[in-house]
């Protein structure tokens, strides 16, 4: 599992608090924003 | 897609989404009108009872009867089916089942209804029950086919084989067999040790259509020849349509109809942009009637008077007047909550066609029979000729069990002769909602000169929700939903004394997510925490000590405290709140960890949960209701209020009814109590916790005690 420092998950929460999840996701999508730039920078 | 069974292809079902790869459909209603054991035909699938259908193909499709609004219910009821079933998972296909008498959930007498967090719990044993019988079924079928005893057989992954041959049926080649067989009344189910599905994280089945677009929610149908409709609705409650002048209206291109329905006037369009320009266009005088004179101060006065006098009585135990006066230590309080929106993601929908001979709806509903039931009324038709199509629900917290806005798309429907989607704005969701009653509370608590609790009074007003939805709710004059998580605390106190009175006031009040426990637990665990605080105790070890008769609340509460490590120095300004509660037959404790800035912010870092639902299903499932939960309950408890002005609801959208956003969100981390009971509910328990959790936390930081919500409204700026 990703864990995310402070830093990563300060910058990726400001730039997503445009959007509402009304179902409470809010880690799961940190988690999967951080997994998902982690596979992109593997493959790179 | 296709299907190679011919039966199907001849209903011609409207489908849903498909899901390559992972083999499965979630699709629409079958209107099944035939009896579940197939006839002697080659083709015909094999249907033991209402939810499972096997095809000669060696396709297992599970029709599921709960409507999903987030909380996996299309993965958690073929779970317990599958299991038992001995299907292979990773072919099983998922169908929505239709409203229909044999989906009935006896728990609920009879109707088909989701909620109450109940879907699990009322399927446990009656699921799993009916994935064995027809798992018996499948394996005497073999059994005979081979000569074989039963018990050399084994189901596994969608087949018997008998090992000692190395023989093989898949079910699909046992269906003809299968289906001739008696349906066993009582087959062994397996003991918990044996699952192979029940207790795994699996991976929700109704998820990629979500990521990729294609999932279906009742704002996505289109079906052929379509018109969409808005409804303007007097922004007074209980207000009617005097006069109207639809001129301009019927002059915006893409309008077709306009029409006065019950509840205001409907403007039917090409689309939804004509549709809400013509409403935008529409001259409407409004008969606002006696409501208009209700404000949220008003209410507040009326229900404080009432506090005053005495009420029907909830509970009472001991002496607590007698315990009152002869107290070393007294304490009063008053306590204050909101009315509160459900304010689901996708607004009310509802798509109608009503024709002579019959009628479709296709709506994210909460209660099948319900919108059926409705439909009939308007309609005239009978019942069995409306077929429900249930999609996906857009969140649903109890809004989407009522039928306001079915009965709103039926009456269109009918007047226009054609297919209207009814489509409601943000601003409609938000001012016609039936909201979480705002109630008034005072409490009196009696302490003795050792700092034990010895007398606890609560009497409570609220509006009652069952008056209008659920009336076999309210016994001896008091709603159930207004005093659960009051009368049932489960602290050893020796004079307990509790009083419910109803009282309306023209707003309309319906279910939202955990009901009464959503006040309750804030206004007794705070309460609890201010006797903590008189009596010198920590609340930790004061709530440990009362919970003499509770140890399911006392086996959450320690879990919570130690993984949260209570009374462990914490990072300089954070501070923690505990909270303790059972709702829908779970228990569960929260500890916030809470900093509160000199200007007042509040910001909530930490949230550790533990919860003890007995027997756990899906983890990950129970993990993410809790993060739900929590976020639900966050938000109301910190900024979620409903004021009404003139009859009006004062808010209109997510500007002055905020939610919380991705960058206030804590980490919340939930430990699960391993238990063997039977499960008990998810979808609402973790909400009631974390408000009185928080304001806790909030008073260990700052010594101010918040007593009405939400938080924003108070004032915590210090020197």
């Amino acid at each position: 599992m990703v864990k995310l420092s402070v830093n990563q998950r300060e910058y990726t929460d400001a730039a997503m608090a445009g959007n509402i999840c009304r179902c409470g996701t809010y880690q799961r999508i940190r988690r999967a924003i951080h997994r998902a730039a982690q596979m992109a920078g593997e493959t790179r | 897609m296709t299907t190679r069974s011919t039966r199907m292809t001849r209903r011609g079902f409207l489908r849903g989404t498909i899901v390559a790869g992972a083999g499965l459909t979630i699709g629409f209603q079958l209107p099944l009108g035939r009896t579940a054991r197939a006839a002697a035909q080659s083709t015909e699938p094999f249907m033991p009872n209402a939810w499972i259908r096997i095809t000669p193909d060696n396709v297992v499709t599970i029709i599921v009867d709960k409507s999903d609004m987030g909380q996996g219910v299309l993965t958690s009821m073929p779970m317990l089916i599958a299991e038992e079933l001995e299907a292979d998972w990773s072919a099983i296909r998922v169908e929505q089942a239709p409203a229909n008498p044999k989906y009935g959930n006896p728990v609920f007498g009879g109707l088909q209804l989701t909620g109450g967090s109940f879907s699990v719990r009322t399927s446990w044993l009656r699921f799993r029950q009916a994935g064995a019988a027809a798992k018996e079924m499948l394996v005497e079928a073999a059994a005979r086919e081979w000569g074989v005893p039963l018990e050399s057989c084994v189901a596994e992954n969608s087949a018997v084989t008998h090992p000692p041959t190395g023989r093989r049926f898949t079910f699909g080649e046992l269906t003809d067999k299968a289906a001739r067989l008696p349906v066993p009344e009582k087959p062994r189910l397996k003991s918990a040790k044996d699952f192979r599905l029940i207790g795994k994280r699996l991976k929700r089945l109704e998820n990629p259509p979500k990521v990729d677009g294609r999932a279906v929610y009742g704002i996505d149908i289109k079906v052929p020849g379509m018109l969409v409709a808005t409804v303007a609705r007097c922004p007074v409650f209980g207000g009617r349509v005097k006069q109207f002048d639809a001129t301009q209206a019927k002059g915006v291109e893409g309008v077709r109809h306009v029409v006065q329905i019950d509840s205001g006037v409907a403007v039917v369009a090409d689309g939804f942009w004509p549709a809400k320009l013509g409403r935008d266009a529409l001259t409407i005088e409004w008969d606002e009637g006696p409501t208009a004179a209700v404000s949220s101060g008003g209410i507040t006065k009326t229900f404080d008077a009432l506090t005053q006098q005495p009420g029907p009585v909830a509970r009472h135990e001991g002496d607590a007047a007698a315990a009152l006066t002869s107290a070393a230590k007294r304490l009063d309080a008053v306590y204050e909550v909101p009315y509160l929106a459900h304010a689901t993601m996708e607004p009310m929908t509802c798509t109608a066609h009503v024709r002579p001979d019959g009628c479709d709806i296709w709506t994210g509903t909460q209660w099948q029979d319900g919108t059926q039931g409705v439909a009939a009324k308007i309609t005239g038709l009978p019942a069995a000729s409306i077929r429900v199509h249930t999609t996906l629900l857009g969140g649903g917290f109890g809004r989407r069990f009522e039928q306001d806005f079915v009965a709103e798309a039926v009456a269109i429907a009918k007047a226009v002769g054609a297919p209207v989607k009814l489509v409601w704005s943000r601003e409609d969701d938000m001012q016609h909602d039936f909201y979480r009653p705002s109630t008034f509370n005072r409490l009196s608590a009696g302490i003795d000169a050792q700092g034990s609790l010895v007398a606890w009074t609560h009497r409570i007003i609220s509006p009652s929700i069952a008056a209008r939805a659920f009336p076999a709710l309210i016994k001896d004059g008091i709603d159930g939903t207004s005093i659960e998580g009051a009368a049932n605390i489960p602290y050893t106190i020796p004079s307990i004394h509790v009083e419910c009175t109803m009282k309306e006031t023209g707003v309309p009040v319906g279910f939202w997510r955990s009901v009464g426990s959503s006040q309750n637990a804030f206004i007794t665990e705070c309460f609890l925490d201010e006797i903590a605080a008189a009596a010198g105790k920590d609340p930790y070890e004061l709530r440990r000590a009362l919970l003499t008769n509770a140890p399911r609340h006392r086996g959450v509460l320690e879990l919570a405290a130690t993984k949260a490590g209570w009374g462990q120095p914490l990072p300089p300004g954070r501070h923690r709140g505990i909270a303790v509660a059972e709702s829908f037959g779970s228990w569960v404790a929260q500890v916030a960890e809470v900093s509160v800035s000199p200007a007042g912010e509040v910001r909530v870092h930490r949230v550790v949960c533990a919860v003890d639902c007995g027997i756990v299903v899906n983890p990950d499932t129970v993990e993410a209701q809790m993060e739900s939960g929590i976020v639900y309950g966050l938000t109301a408890a910190l900024m979620g209020q409903i004021t009404i002005a003139n009859g009006r609801v004062e808010q209109s959208n997510f500007h002055d009814y905020p939610v919380l956003r991705i960058n206030q969100m804590p980490v919340v981390e939930v430990h699960i109590m391993p238990s063997a009971e039977a499960p008990g509910g998810v979808g609402e328990p973790g909400t009631p916790p974390i408000a009185p959790a928080v304001v806790n936390a909030i008073f260990a930081a700052t010594g101010k005690r918040i007593r009405s919500l939400p938080v924003s409204k108070h004032d915590l700026r210090r020197a």
